[in-house]
């Protein structure tokens, strides 16, 4: 048995050197690199054989592809042209990289144990195998010994026992320390929660997941290169660059983006919407720093608009950069009560605030509401566990809301929620809230009454949407009343309720506000048309 | 009870080894220990005394040596690096405290200069290092790397990678602090 390991053992290591003949690689170096001189190009591969890649670091040069492999070789190649010899040449470059770059460390005080290992490890060995064999070879050591009892009787069982490293003992040793090991490597870097698949199902699915991956990429390009001929053809407009712009980040191509926003931020004449942009693009090209450019942009673009999200969330992110992580929570704190409960940056958000929390030291309790880890989690979260998590928040939005009805963006979080959680009844009723508040917001009540069209398409309900319209009509009827949607929606919510009179007097003025020409005038024509007994 | 203890001597062997590979393990996974971290032979010693053709003025050289009268820092950078634009906001910060000669390492001039107009140009002097040369005198295994030099012209410090937020305050701003004081 044990013969048959130390064959083995004796095998691996004798075939070592062989298996590097087998798999000789590829030589790193080309042929111009080489001198002209066959008796220095040797030398200069002897030298490069000696030195290390720092690079890839468990390369030489000679081995290496990398870019500073090369220019070593051509510096060692330069140096032995100039007539310095090996040693020379190997102390330079020792100066310059340290012993490092040496692949065979010189002996030095700091190396001294690294070159005494084998020799130490060796006496070792021979001493503890001396030791053995003398235990054994003593069935009864002189009394005088001081690690034997005096008693010969246990001399004797001593003798008989077996030797202190016998080879089982060490197998299960190693053995129980080897599993020990991979089991806390597993804690450490396994993915417990991950059930185990087998082999071919996971090939499948790679290949797979590479093959749409492939796809995505190719529709991506063409999307790109059509963006690209769309902004030539169509320089002066300003969508044909975001698109060009958009696609670019896609692919990665950073340079392109920046360059396709740049013209668009010209076009259209410092946007606001298309700056923040910008310090996106500019702050991912800088791996998250967000550069002084990009707090330039950041800051006029709060300036004009304090509520904008992007420049809000780039803003704590400066801050984060500057080690203020109080000022970018409250940054993101603020950001989180603003956005909308299904907005998508949340979760990026939450996570941020959840790191600046940490290194502030700050308490996650005293975070501000509906941000935090839960956030964070949902990102993780099943669809039904995330949607539990909605409703929970929807749920205290609303107790909120209850008690201080007067909050129109309130109310439209509270509806823009219940229509994520898809249930429009609900989402209705906070949307009439909504409109009943914010008495002199024109836009919100455009908004119901969209709501309010969309829910009257069941015709069972029509009749009662088109009197729920009246009231929220009144309203807009009030802020603006020559409002062509609002003209729209008066058409159409009489028409629902069968009043043709009123309904034909709104699409007639609509349709005069309207360019003769239009698709939409022949459209509303072609409506007035059919109103008409 | 020698016997015992001659019994135990393997085992007592194998657990100093293993703590020792324990330490080690967890210090390179924390992030403590990195093991592709090189030292500098530099650190110490005089400036590798460098001239380069200048980036901004096509006429003049940027000479590195111990002449200077304060101490500076040199970085080289590449515009096709992108741990280097990582590093602009800290380099903008730094080059209020201390001089900065940029060493713009195999890039071609005018990559250079679009880098410089992108993200901020916040060196004292700017060399340029089309063939690595520069580097390869520097012990530069690669970009972004930054020195600092004392005032004579001694190699204080190297700092292999992007200079980020945090070693922006833990390590740069207090050392320079530190020169300033001498």
């Amino acid at each position: 048995m044990i013969r048959s390991v130390l064959f083995l053992f004796l095998l691996v290591f004798y075939l070592l050197p062989f298996q590097g003949l087998i798999t000789a690689p590829v030589l790193a170096i080309t042929a111009e690199e080489q001198l002209a001189d066959p008796d220095l190009e040797y030398r200069a591969r002897g030298l490069s054989k000696q030195l290390r890649c720092l690079v890839c670091q468990n390369q030489s040069i000679d081995d290496s592809d990398a870019d500073l492999a090369k220019d070593l070789r051509a510096e060692v190649r330069a140096q032995i042209l100039a007539g310095a010899d090996d040693k020379t040449i190997l102390t330079n470059l020792q100066e310059r990289y340290g012993d490092y770059v040496l692949l065979k460390p010189p002996v030095s005080l700091a190396t001294t144990l690294l070159w005494a290992t084998p020799i130490l490890t060796l006496i070792l060995g021979a001493g503890l195998i001396l030791l053995a064999r003398r235990r054994k070879n003593a069935p009864a050591p002189p009394p005088d010994r001081p690690e034997t009892s005096p008693d010969t009787q246990e001399a004797k069982s001593e003798a008989q026992s077996p030797p202190p490293f016998s080879l089982p003992i060490f197998i299960g040793i190693g053995g129980i320390c080897i599993a020990g090991a991979a089991s806390l490597y597993w804690f450490v870097l396994g993915t417990p929660h991950l059930p185990a698949q087998p082999l071919s199902s996971r090939t499948a699915e790679i290949s797979q997941t590479t093959g749409a991956a492939q796809k995505q990429l190719q529709a991506r390009q063409e999307a790109y290169e059509a963006a690209r001929e769309n902004s030539q053809k169509q320089p002066e407009n300003i969508g044909a660059w975001l698109s060009l712009a958009l696609a670019s980040a896609e692919l990665g191509k950073t340079a392109e983006e920046l360059a396709a926003l740049r013209t668009a931020l010209r076009l259209g004449k410092g946007d606001i919407a298309i700056k923040s942009m910008l310090a996106e693009a500019l702050t991912r090209a800088a791996d998250g720093q967000v550069i002084p450019e990009a707090r330039q942009l950041v800051a006029e673009t709060l300036q004009e608009n304090p509520r904008e999200p992007r420049a809000l969330f780039l803003s704590g992110l400066a801050l984060m950069d500057d080690g203020d992580y109080q000022g970018a929570l409250d940054k993101w704190g603020y950001l989180v009560e603003i956005s909308p409960v299904d907005a998508p940056w949340l979760a990026m958000v939450a996570t941020n605030m959840q790191q600046a929390a940490k290194k502030a030291g700050i308490e996650a309790t005293s975070l501000p509401a509906l941000s935090e880890q839960t956030l964070a989690e949902a990102a993780q979260m099943s669809a039904e566990e995330r949607t539990q998590m909605i409703e929970g928040m929807v749920e205290q939005l609303y107790q909120r809301l209850q008690g201080n009805p007067q909050d129109a963006p309130g109310w439209q979080r509270l509806a823009r929620a219940y229509e994520v959680l898809e249930q429009p009844e609900q989402a209705l009723e906070a949307w009439l809230r909504a409109s009943e508040v914010g008495t002199n917001d024109l836009k919100l009540q455009i908004e119901v009454l969209e709501r309010l069209m969309e829910a009257g398409r069941d015709e069972k309900k029509s009749v009662q949407i088109a009197k729920q319209a009246q009231a929220p009509l009144a309203r807009a009827r009030a802020i603006q009343k020559d409002n062509p949607e609002f003209l729209f929606f008066a058409g159409h919510f009489a028409r629902l309720a069968g009043d043709i009179e009123t309904a034909q007097q709104s699409w007639q003025s609509l349709l005069k506000s309207l360019p003769p020409e239009s698709e939409t005038a022949r459209l509303l024509q072609a409506e007035l048309d059919k109103l008409a007994p | 009870m020698a016997r015992s203890i001659t019994h135990f001597l393997p085992l007592i062997l194998f657990a100093i080894l293993a703590v020792i590979a324990a330490i080690a393990l967890v210090m390179t996974l924390s992030g403590e220990r990195k093991i592709s971290e090189l030292p500098s032979a530099l650190i110490g010693k005089p400036v590798p005394v460098t001239e380069l053709p200048s980036l901004t003025d096509a006429q003049a050289f940027v000479k590195i040596d111990g002449t200077g009268n304060a101490p500076y820092m040199v970085n080289f950078f590449a515009s096709w690096c992108a741990p280097c634009r990582a590093e602009a906001p800290a380099l903008a910060i730094l080059a209020k405290e201390i001089d900065i000669i940029g060493i713009a390492y195999k890039d071609k001039p005018e990559d250079s200069r679009k880098f410089l107009a992108d993200f901020g140009n916040p060196y004292a002097r700017i060399g340029i290092d089309n063939a690595g040369n520069a580097g390869l005198d520097w012990g530069v295994y690669g970009v972004p790397e930054t020195y600092i030099i004392s005032a004579d012209g001694i190699v204080l410090k190297r700092h292999a990678g992007p200079i980020d937020g945090d070693n922006l305050r833990k390590i740069f701003l207090p050392f320079i602090a530190s020169l300033k004081a001498q």
